[in-house]
């Protein structure tokens, strides 16, 4: 049961990460980092690190071959079935203990 | 066998905890993501994810307090030992760092500017207009009450430990939905 909390959480992180840093969005496309210094202060930044930011997303996708995004896709979400599956289950074991 | 706890109860319990542990997840990441602008929108829908699913978890947070609150009612009259009042504690702390954690976040957020539509359907309040240093301190507060409600909930998983192994009925009554 709780390994099934924290997989639930996680595969549903992965998927949405996914789904996030997607091949051809403005990363990859090589548009500079647009960094504000209001940003920069807000969230106790330099302009390094923002930029690095944006180059964290271009080697994901760089790394990433064709294949990879549309496997990890599958995995995260049968990795949220499986999780909430082994969450009922666990619920049902409970239920039948005497 | 012992008295069972309301299922709605139980049924809230788990799902606050997937939520809780998706929040500290997700909000390791996505602050890793680009800074957003017009053309970088990478943080946009983890962050309205994370706003989301925080709501969600304060407005069950906020009725598990009101059951807990008409069952305390009706047993004033029962005499609690010391664990037992610890774990009342434990309880409260819990609450209230849930709900200070989720509006000091919403705050943060109101003041950033940035609208809040939760669920993509309801749109919430913007208490005001822009402000930086409202936002850094609410931001600040976000910050410190999670990692507070991250210890607390340590002490939580590691009191459950305590009633696992020594195979009493809570652990029990906490699974049966």
């Amino acid at each position: 049961m709780l390994f099934g909390v924290l997989l639930l959480a996680s595969h549903s992180n992965e998927l949405l990460k996914q789904i996030v840093i997607a091949p051809g969005s403005i990363a990859e496309l090589g548009v500079p980092a647009d960094c504000r210094a209001d940003e920069l202060e807000e969230e106790g930044l330099s302009l390094l690190e923002c930029e690095l930011m944006v180059s964290n997303v271009q080697i994901i996708l760089a790394s990433s071959p064709e294949w990879f995004r549309p496997l990890m896709f599958l995995l995260s979400v049968s990795g949220i079935l499986f999780a909430a599956l082994s969450i009922s289950v666990g619920f049902s074991f409970v239920k039948i203990k005497v | 066998m012992s008295e069972q706890l309301p299922k709605p109860k139980v049924a809230m319990h788990w799902l606050v905890a997937i939520g809780v542990i998706f929040l500290f997840v997700s909000s390791w990441w996505m602050l890793s993501l680009p800074l957003p602008s017009e053309d970088f929108t990478y943080r946009q829908l983890p962050f309205q994810m994370h706003k989301n699913v925080g709501i969600t978890i304060m407005v069950m947070v906020v009725a598990m307090v009101a059951l807990r609150i008409v069952k305390k009612r009706k047993q004033l009259q029962i005499k609690k030992s010391r664990l037992e009042r610890l774990a009342s504690l434990d309880h409260l702390l819990t609450y209230f760092l849930i709900i200070a954690c989720c509006i000091s976040g919403y705050l943060s957020s109101s003041f950033s500017g940035w609208e809040t539509t939760l669920w993509w359907l309801v749109d919430l309040p913007a208490w005001s207009e822009e402000n930086d240093d409202l936002n850094i301190f609410f931001s600040d507060i976000h910050l410190w009450t999670c990692w507070a409600l991250l210890a607390v909930v340590a002490v939580h998983i590691g009191a459950a430990l305590y009633h696992a192994f020594k195979n009493d009925d809570v652990i029990d009554k906490m699974f049966r939905l």
